[in-house]
Formats: C-alpha cells, structure tokens, sequence
C-alpha cells in the first residue's frame, strides 16, 4: 500500500463531535432501556453521577498526555514497561475495540431489519455498514473528524426535533418517583454505569494527533458534558412518554420515541427521518470503533502505517458480528461488555499515570 | 495480467512508504518535496544549438527541407535583392498579414542605408525597422524553426550568422462577445476567446497595477501557445504560485487544446466525481479570484480561464452574485442550494418514502399516489430512470442540433415525456413532476461542470434508495460528505470554511453587504488579508464617531466639521 497522503492535526470543533458520536453511538441503541430497568423513573440522573465518576480518569488522561507530550498511551506504556507489554497492551485494545464494534454493529443491523427493512437479510447490513466504516477510516481521522462535522448539524437538527416534538406531548407525572429506587441506589447505579463514556479512551491513542494540549483538554471536557447532556434528556424524555413499566420494556427507545411523533403536515410519520441521525451517528462511531482498533494495533506494534491492519480488522469485526446466535444474545452481551470493558479502558491510564507519579522521573529531573 | 491484479489485492495489505508529496497551504504541514520533473523537451543549458546558415543558399536550403515547402504551398520563402544585400524572408502566409509585411518590412528594408567605415550589425536593423514593436534576434536554426512556427516573419541577409523574428500576425480569430455559458442580466458582457493577447488585454484593460504577472510557461511539443500563468505579486500566496508552476511544468504532452483538457492534468484528485476548478469565460469573474488571492490559467486557441485553488461553494455562487445588492444576492445562493439538495436527493428520497416508507405519508397522499401508480407495470426506480435518461437525451441532443431545430427537439421532448408516457402508462404522473423538477432545479446551478457531476451522485443514490430504501440513501450520503470532506482544490479543503472550520467570509452562503466584507477569503492565505479599508462609509450617521477616531479617516465628517 503507497500512503501518499498524510495524516494531519485535529480540529477542535471536528475531534470534538467525532468523540461525542463515538461516545453516543450506544444512545440508539438498546441502553436508554437498560438505564430505565437499571434505575427506574431516575435513569436520567445515571448519565450525570457517571460522568462524575469518568472526570477523574479523564484527568489521568489528561495528565498523562501533558506530561509526555501528547504522545499515545501505549507509547507511553512502551517506554516505561518496555516494548512487549507495549505489544501485549495494543493487541488487547485491538481485540476488546473489535469487539465492541462487532457487538455495536450487530444491534444496529437487528434494529435495521426489525424496523425499517424487514425484508433485507441481516448480512446485507452488516456487511454494508462495515464497507462504509473501513472507506471512511481509510482516509485517516482528520478526513473522518471533518466529515463528522459535516454530517453533525443534520444529525443534531433531526435528534433535538425529535426529542421535543416527543418531549412536548409527554407527562410530567411520570418522572415519579424522582430519585427512582432512592438515592443510594441511584449513586450506586450511576458508578455502575460509568462505562456510558468509555470511549473517551480514543483521546490517549490519539493524543499526538491534537495540536496543543489546550485543544485536547477542551475536546475531552466538552464531549464529556455534551454526551452526558444528551443521554440524560434522551431518558427524560423516554420517562415523559413512557411510564417506568413501559420504558424498561421498549425494545427501541428511540425509534419509539419518534414514533409518538404525528406531524400530519406533508409527511404524517417521522421516524424514518430519525434514521438520519441514528445511521449518521452510527456510521461515524463504528468506523471511530474501526480506526481505533487499527490504530491500537499500529502503536502496539510500532507499525509505521495503521492502513494495512484496517482491512483485516473490518473482516474480523464483521466475522464477530455473526457470533451471536439471536439479537436478544447481542444485546445482553453487549450491556456486559459495557460494564466490563471499562476496567481495561479505565484501569490502563489510571494505572499508568499512578506509576509514573511514583516511579518515573523525567531525564531533566534526574539532572 | 494475473500477476499485476495479485500485487494490487496484496498491496492493501503492506506498507510501501513513498515521499510525502501532498500539497497543503497549511502552515502546519510538513514541507512535500518538490518533484523532479522529466520532461521529454526540457530545455537543457548544455543543449547543442546549430549555428543558423551564413549563406543564402545554405539558409534556403535549411528551411525548405525543415518545413517541406514543396508540399507546404502556405510556407514561403522570398528572396530579396537589395542595393546592401540579399535577403531572405520565411514566413507562413497564413499566420501572417501580407499588407503590413510589404508595408513595414519590405519597404524600410529597401530604404535602409547600411553604415559607412564599419560591418552591419544587428542594431542597427532593429532600430531601423521601427514599425514592428516585437523584433528578437535569432541566432541558431533551432530559435529560427521556433519562431516561424509561433507566426513570426523571420528575416536573414546573406552572409551573416543572425536572423530577425518580427511579429506581423495576421487576423487574431473572433472579435469579443458574450459569453456563452455565463450569461448575466446586470454586468458587463465581454468574455474571453480563443487569442490569448485579447484575453490578457480584457484583463490587463480592468486591472491597472504592474504587480499584475501573467507568466508563459511552455506548453506541449507540438502546440504554438503557451500557458499563461496569472497572479497578483504581492498578494498571491507565493505557496500557491509555486506548486501551480510546478504543476504546468510537468506537463509534457503533444497539445493540449483547451484549459479543461489542462484541468485534468493539474488538479488534486483527477478520479473524483467532482471538479475541483473552476472554468470561467468571464474577465471579471476572473479578476475576482484573483484578487481573492487565486491564481489562473490562461491557454491560447481557449476561450476560459482555469482558476484554483477554489471551493465547492464558489461553484454554486453566480458570477453576478456580486453586482446585485446584498438580499438579492443571499436569496439567489438559498435558491441555488435548495435547488441543489433537490436535484441531487429528491428522486431518492421519493423512491425510498413511496417504496419502503409509504407510512410517512399523510393518507390521502399516500391513496393518490397508489392509485397514480396503480396501472404502471415498472417500478418507481425505472421509471425515474427512464425518465432521467430520456431526459438526457433531448440534453444532449439540443445540445448537438443546429440552434434553428433546437426548440423543435425541446418541443417533441416535452411531448414524449409529458404526455405520451402518462398515456401510456409507462410512467406515473407524479413521477413526471420529481423528474421535471429536479432537472431543472439542477440548471440553478451556475457552474455545468458540477451539474454533470450531481447528475451521476444522483443516479447512484437512487440506486441506493430503491435497494435499501432511507438506509442506502443515507449510506450515500455519508459517503458523498466523506468524499467531499477530502477533496482539495491546490491544496485548499473543498469544503472551506466550513470543514475545517473557520470564521466566516461574509460571501460563502450568506452574502452580506459589499462595504463590509473587508477581508480576501482565508483559505488562499493571502499576504495581503484586507482587500479594503475598514470604514468605507464615513459619511454614514450610523458609523459611531469613535470608529471613525481609531480609524483616522481623514474623509470622516468628524474632522471635516472640527477644521472648519
């Protein structure tokens, strides 16, 4: 493969969207159900009290990048554990990054079929997902954060519709109880689910690829807040429509919620456009997913080119989204995976960052 | 044949580093390295260069032989005896003016007194020869070849070892007229032709600095112009100029008969759907890239201008965008976009809404357009596509008819498409309507390079709707962002200044008023950024006195009224 094009820095505005659809992907996916079953008629107070418990850890991401110049985690890991564990920890990465979009494509495509194409065999899905995932990481991340952008206001526009032509006709009543199983519970739940922002992750791979620390800080923080907000006015809003019985059984949450929507003005239903922002979120997320893996994979193995690793992930990742047997499977591995992966996305620089504040010096602090 | 498809499926899977080349006008990239140019004419210092012929018959001889007079009845050669010497004149009869050649050449030739005490020396005919204003000297039979073949009269005395090229061209093609494919209502009405003097005289006539450059940079082994490279010193990104000169210097081929054909040549991504430079016949529109810090191309024997680098917006903005006052103006680019969006998504998303999603539709909409499409054996997608097609045919075929039958062709179109089918029943009504309007709301679209390209997005998305409904749309969608995303224009972002993100120019979308848009567009990085000064309306009572104190304007009423 000639790489003749070069990878090039990150817009702020651009690196921040593509993290918050990253982070936003499983928000039309099943989850907003799982919150309601997780936290009854509270769900929308999870999102805030686990972003309470992500701020620390993305300090540590923070920290560790300033430190080291915003070169990537496993670099970093390289120069103070020494190159095998270097490797060790990019193929982990690479195979629990594949994973997760396996899974993430694999709900995505039931949702599909189930709802819009009924007719359409599941590969088809799949497998046109996946090809347009690896040609937009093919291109490299900048090329990927800008088409987010681009794509970010249709996909913002037909969301935030949605959510309050729904939100409108909802009732108040319903959000009672207001702390769901009570407080405790609440706070307990919400550090369970702590895994809603793992993919922040993606900010210590690609660290190097920001121009100043600034601009990586901003990123982190703004995506962080913004997810937060939209995870926690998607369960409002599901709470308003739905009575806590009925939220935790919808299969959809989202689709569902725009098919409350009855306009009767030149188009009648509007869940169709919802497929606007649902698919452009996904689409972005699963080829982030896909660029994550194949970069993990390049620093791990101090490869030059991430390039050649993205095709055979792709088919790896496509291979995986086969491996459950129904959707009902998919989902309920996926909502573990959510709980397990970030022990691994979270522990890695919380970890590192411990050890280098008691055993690294710098070579200028050494003098 | 096997062996090369093996490496190309095996090469996905390999790193093969290559020299970073990309071109970017960003400051923050890394420096690409310049490219080594192998030309097959590269002009070489150490070329051997063959003395031209000191006696006549020797010099008779050279050209009849190089230029085969005997089968080239337009090539002369003339022989003149003088009371100083022999002459010889070569020229082509059809490149050049036999009145001004008897008028100014001839006749002071034969008046010329040689000096007195010392040799003739080659000032001296030139200072003789005052009424041609572009008299080089020769001295090689290379320079003599060349110089004939671009139209010159060349002209040689006997038993000396120099010539004398003079520029008596004759007829220089078309007077100046309007412009075919950019027509405006309000604006002037002159566009370019095939000579390229007048293109530079339209030009030069408009914009009266020296630091205006038109550079000529060789073209083609066999063609007789050149390119003509054209920027603004001083404002220009210097960046710019040099990667479009490198990019004309490597051009080595035959002929090139026109600055699209150069197009393809010189411009980033030569496989994309997309045009990535912007082809005008209009001088002022040319200029006013120019002074937005472009640079342009012109082509002798083509009647446009290239320009680049450029963005995808400036090809949906009109060329009298800029005359019209500022609402005028922003409603037409809102117009343009709509019509845009319409032209390329509207037979898909119908497809999708009544194919796989009729349930959008209110009730008695969705029932008509059932009982519309109740006797039509074909699907919704053939028949946009019929329809499309039939549509380019009466394109294409008013295009290639004479201008009397023309409308003959549009009418029986009209027919064909808007009665006979319905009767048909090939086509549904409604269909008739998508169809129609988003053909012509692809003609708002000022620049046809890129109504040409939209036409092909939209029969791929269509593709994709009638497969995969709203989802396959949507995958085209994202991929056509992508691919827009990643397009640049020498080395500018196609998308500026929206992808990547910049603070806008005031003349992108929304075209604000004229006396406020103070600043060139960021994206040419120009190295002078204001192309006027901050407060052109002192004498407005709106302006704040205080603008006019920091400003100094020595215009402002303030001031006036204080020294009085």
């Amino acid at each position: 493969m000639r790489q003749s094009s070069q990878e090039g820095h990150l817009g702020g505005i651009e690196a921040f969207v593509l993290v918050s659809m990253f982070i936003a992907v499983k928000l039309f996916l099943h989850i907003p159900r799982e919150l309601s079953w997780a936290a009854g008629t509270a769900s929308w107070m999870v999102p805030l009290i686990a972003l309470v418990g992500v701020v620390p850890v993305f300090l540590c991401i923070e920290r560790l990048a300033n430190r080291f110049g915003r070169a990537s985690l496993l670099s970093i890991a390289g120069l103070l554990w020494g190159r095998y564990v270097q490797w060790f920890l990019g193929l982990l990465l690479t195979v629990m990054l594949v994973i997760h979009t396996a899974y993430q494509m694999r709900i995505f495509a039931e949702f599909t079929i189930t709802t819009l194409l009924p007719n359409t065999p599941i590969s088809v899905v799949i497998i046109s997902i996946a090809l347009l995932g690896l040609f937009l990481a093919f291109n490299g991340l900048e090329n990927l954060s800008r088409s987010a952008w681009l794509l970010f206001p249709l996909a913002i526009t037909v969301f935030i519709l949605s959510l309050f032509l729904a939100g409108s006709q909802g009732h108040i009543y319903y959000l009672s109880p207001w702390l769901g199983y009570g407080g405790i519970a609440i706070i307990e739940t919400g550090f369970r689910f702590v895994g809603l922002f793992k993919e922040i992750m993606i900010l210590m791979l690609i660290a190097p690829l920001f121009r100043n620390q600034k601009t990586f800080r901003q990123v982190g923080v703004a995506s962080l807040l913004f997810t937060g907000l939209i995870f926690t006015l998607v369960q409002i809003v599901l709470h308003l429509n739905f009575d806590f019985p009925g939220a935790r059984e919808i299969g959809f949450p989202l689709y569902q919620l725009a098919r409350l929507i009855n306009l009767q003005f030149v188009v009648q239903r509007v869940e169709p456009f919802m497929v606007f922002a649902w698919s452009t979120v996904t689409a972005v997320g699963l080829a982030v997913g896909l660029y994550a893996s194949a970069i993990a994979a390049t620093q791990g193995s101090r490869a030059p080119d991430f390039r050649p690793f993205l095709i055979p992930l792709t088919l790896l990742t496509v291979v995986v989204a086969f491996f459950p047997e129904s959707s009902i499977e998919a989902v309920h591995t996926y909502t573990y995976l959510m709980m397990l992966l970030p022990i691994l996305f979270y522990g890695l620089p919380v970890i590192t960052w411990i050890w280098v504040m008691i055993f690294h010096r710098s070579s200028e602090e050494l003098k | 044949m096997q062996n090369r498809w093996i490496k190309k499926i095996l090469s996905l899977f390999t790193y093969e580093p290559v020299r970073r080349k990309t071109f970017s006008l960003s400051p923050s990239r890394t420096k690409g390295q310049n490219a080594i140019l192998l030309r097959r004419t590269k002009p070489s210092k150490t070329q051997n260069l063959s003395p031209l012929p000191i006696s006549r018959d020797e010099f008779q001889e050279f050209l009849g032989r190089k230029f085969c007079s005997r089968q080239n009845p337009d090539f002369i050669i003339r022989s003149l005896q003088t009371s100083w010497g022999q002459i010889t004149i070569a020229f082509y009869r059809s490149l050049t003016d036999a009145n001004k050649i008897q008028e100014f050449l001839i006749g002071p030739l034969v008046e010329f007194l040689p000096p007195t005490g010392r040799p003739l020396c080659l000032n001296d005919l030139q200072d003789h020869l005052t009424y041609c204003h572009i008299v080089n000297a020769a001295f090689s039979c290379e320079d003599t070849v060349q110089s004939i073949i671009r139209g010159m009269t060349f002209v040689h005395i006997d038993g000396f070892e120099w010539g004398l090229a003079l520029d008596f061209q004759g007829d220089r093609g078309r007077e100046v007229s309007e412009p075919h494919t950019e027509t405006v209502v309000q604006g002037p009405y002159d566009g370019f032709t095939e000579d390229v003097s007048t293109n530079l005289y339209l030009l030069r006539s408009r914009l009266a600095t020296p630091d205006f450059i038109a550079e000529d940079i060789p073209v083609g082994l066999r063609a007789s112009g050149a390119f003509y490279l054209l920027y603004i010193n001083g404002l220009t990104n210097p960046k710019l100029i040099r990667e479009m000169r490198l990019r004309l210097e490597s051009v080595d081929v035959d002929m090139l008969y026109n600055v699209g054909q150069l197009e393809q040549f010189i411009e980033d991504r030569p496989f994309s759907l997309f045009s990535q430079m912007i082809t005008t016949e209009r001088p002022d529109r040319t200029l006013s890239f120019l002074l937005q810090g472009s640079v342009a191309v012109l082509l002798h024997g083509s009647p446009q201008a290239l320009v680049a680098p450029v963005t995808l917006w400036s090809q949906v903005h009109s060329p009298e965008d800029i005359y019209y006052r500022w609402p005028i103006s922003t409603f037409a680019r809102f117009i343009r976009i709509i019509g845009t969006l319409i032209t390329i998504f509207l037979p898909a998303l119908y497809t999708a809404m009544v194919v796989f999603h009729p349930e959008m539709l209110p009730t008695d909409l969705m029932l008509s357009l059932a009982a519309a499409r109740e006797h039509v054996p074909f699907s919704t997608a053939f028949s946009l596509l019929f329809l499309e097609v039939a549509f380019d045919f009466i394109r294409e075929s008013a295009l290639r008819v004479p201008k009397i039958i023309g409308p003959t062709v549009g009418i029986v179109g009209a027919i064909i498409i808007g009665q006979a089918v319905v009767e048909a029943g090939i086509v549904s009504p409604v269909v008739i309507i998508v169809s129609a309007l988003t053909g012509i709301a692809g003609f708002s679209i000022p620049h046809y390079s890129l109504v040409n390209s939209l036409r092909i997005v939209r029969l791929i998305l269509l593709f994709l709707a009638s497969v995969l409904g709203f989802y396959g749309v949507l995958l085209g969608l994202v991929v056509l962002v992508h691919h827009l995303s990643g397009l640049k224009s020498l080395g500018v972002p196609f998308l500026s200044p929206f992808s990547p993100l910049h603070g806008p120019s005031g003349d992108t979308f929304v075209r604000t008023a004229a006396f406020s848009v103070e600043r060139r567009p960021f994206y040419t990085r120009p190295l002078d950024k204001f192309k006027q000064r901050p407060l052109n309306r002192p004498w407005d009572p709106r302006v704040p006195p205080e603008l006019l104190l920091i400003t100094k304007d020595v215009s402002s009423p303030a001031k006036g009224d204080k020294q009085a």
